[in-house]
């Protein structure tokens, strides 16, 4: 609902910057604003700092500067999902015991929770799964149960670090078309780190281009293809309008 | 990753049959080739008794035999859970602090490298020779004993980065991260360490008779030594079969013990499923 009053985003990041221990400066002066509901990509060559934007966003490491905020009503334990570039699936538990997992962390108890857990195998299309195990998946069925993971507490921010980066093309376009609509039922914002003009463009209302040495946000398109999108937007020229431009940007990017 | 491992896994003929048939095979071609050598040439039965002559004496001795083989078994056995118990217990406290591991690791690897033959005479001393079960316990237990702590250490360590990670993300409790991150982690290593102390507990526990076996002791190893010098041969080799015979058994427990526990998700089960 929040769309409408760019005033108040969902995070607000102001000046963050990141300096690892090794004195490599991996952010400086990120400024970004994600609104509600939004689909936004990072987009940007290896190593300018897309994962650890992430992982500060996700409360996984200290910045060294800056301020990150929740401003609306603050963060609550359970708004926040990650999906990484590997499933990180448990392989000695079940789908849905992986599934369960964040629940099972929060000391919910399994029958009380079990619709929940339902609801999020059903929203990634694995239902029929549950009792498999992550070794009998296949890869993209891997990644959409660590989907499902990152769902089932119904987050308002999921955080995904190029998550389709280790599939096949045709596993990905399929997953890509899936998590448009995951995204649209679910109802959240996704952050989507990628270094894939095409999957930018097709998935996102926006995209943010990152520069590396030290990592910082040099530019910013907005997709405005409306939602839901699908296969003939891939082929239209509109579509390739926008990845020619965004190509235009990340040359930019790595030319420094 | 995983599939790939699978997929290389070279295909074995009738797994299944070949499993048990071969050895069978072999092992029968081997025993009527003993019996027909010995047969044949006339060896003397304190030189190498024919197989049929150890069964026999299987057969007659079965009482004294099952009773040696009923004390080795306890202490055996007895050894292997305490070992299971402490090597666990003392792995995973000596992994949740990197000061308490560096503490303490040398000494272990010190225990490990001690032959326990040379600790034996001492501990023999300290229980009394009224209590010799009991050093034999312990040494057999000092045996067993490190493979499962080295094991279950380096199991509690091999936590995958990214999984911890969620770990962190879901708030876990270190208690929680133990129990549903590290504890099922480690279990694959855990297992494995298990079946070498398996083995190793019944090698400890002979060995242990062996130093400090008196007349108190009355397990298969001093059965050995007894018929030993009484040149009892044939009761010699009755009493080794009957060691082979236990060895095997708690290997093959423990197999499937790792195999009913890892069947669905590990690596080192997962040939036998094509
Ligand atoms: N844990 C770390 N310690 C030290 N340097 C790191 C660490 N993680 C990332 N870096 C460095 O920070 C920079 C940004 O890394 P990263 O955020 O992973 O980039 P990206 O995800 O865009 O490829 C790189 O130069 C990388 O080498
Ligand atoms: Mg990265």
């Amino acid at each position: 609902m929040d769309m409408h009053h760019p005033a108040e985003p969902l995070l607000r990041l102001r000046g963050v910057d990141k300096v690892y221990a090794s004195g490599t400066v991996a952010l400086r002066g990120l400024d970004l604003d994600i609104g509600e509901r939004q689909f936004i990509s990072l987009l940007g060559p290896s190593g300018c700092g897309k994962s650890t934007a992430l992982r500060l966003i996700a409360g996984l490491g200290r910045h060294s500067g800056g301020s990150i905020d929740w401003p609306g009503r603050g963060f609550v334990p359970g708004d926040l999902g990650f999906v990484f570039q590997e499933p990180t699936l448990m392989p000695w538990a079940s789908v849905w015991d992986n599934v369960f997992l964040p629940l099972r962390l929060r000391d919910r108890p399994r029958a009380q929770v079990a619709a929940e857990v339902d609801a999020a195998l059903d929203l990634v299309g694995l239902s029929g799964f549950a009792k498999a195990f992550p070794r009998e998946l296949s890869g993209g069925m891997r990644m959409r149960v660590s989907i499902a993971r990152a769902l089932v507490m119904k987050p308002r921010l999921l955080l995904m670090d190029e998550p389709f980066a280790a599939l096949d093309e045709i596993t990905r376009q399929k997953l890509c078309d899936d998590l448009l609509g995951i995204w649209r039922k679910a109802g959240c914002t996704v952050v989507f780190v990628t270094h894939s003009v095409y999957e930018s463009v097709y998935l996102s209302a926006r995209i943010v281009v990152m520069a590396a040495r030290p990592g910082r946000i040099i530019g910013e398109m907005a997709v405005e293809e409306p939602y839901p999108r699908d296969r003939s937007f891939r082929l239209s020229p509109a579509y390739a309008e926008y990845c020619r431009q965004v190509s235009g940007l990340l040359d930019q990017a790595m030319g420094g | 990753m995983s599939a790939t491992s699978a997929d290389d896994a070279p295909v074995r003929p009738g797994t299944a049959a070949a499993d048990w048939l071969l050895p069978a095979l072999g092992g029968a071609i081997f025993l009527g080739g003993w019996e027909t050598l010995v047969r044949l040439l006339g060896v003397p039965k304190f030189i190498l008794p024919a197989p049929s002559l150890i069964f026999e004496t299987l057969v007659k001795d079965r009482a004294s035999l099952l009773e040696a083989l009923g004390f080795t078994a306890t202490i055996t056995l007895s050894a292997f859970v305490l070992a299971m118990l402490s090597g666990i217990a003392l792995g995973v406290a000596l992994t949740q602090n990197r000061m308490v591991e560096r503490t303490f690791w040398p000494y272990a690897v010190m225990m490990q490298v001690t032959p326990v033959i040379a600790i034996a005479p001492i501990i023999v001393i300290w229980v009394g020779l009224d209590r010799v079960w009991l050093a034999l316990l312990i040494l057999a237990w000092l045996v067993a004993f490190f493979p499962i702590l080295s094991n279950t250490a380096a199991g509690m360590k091999s936590v995958d980065h990214g999984l911890s990670n969620v770990f962190d993300l879901c708030g876990a409790s270190r208690w929680k991260r133990f129990r549903y991150l590290q504890l099922p982690g480690a279990l694959p290593y855990i297992l494995a360490g298990a079946r070498i102390s398996s083995g190793l507990s019944v090698i400890g526990a002979v060995v242990a008779e062996f130093v400090a076996g008196s007349g108190s002791a009355t397990g298969l190893a001093w059965v050995i030594v007894e018929s030993g010098s009484l040149l009892n041969v044939p009761r010699m080799f009755a009493a080794l079969f009957l060691l082979s015979a236990f060895g095997i058994t708690i290997w093959l427990v423990m197999s499937a013990v790792q195999r009913a526990l890892l069947r669905r998700w590990h690596e080192s089960e997962l040939a036998r499923e094509n």
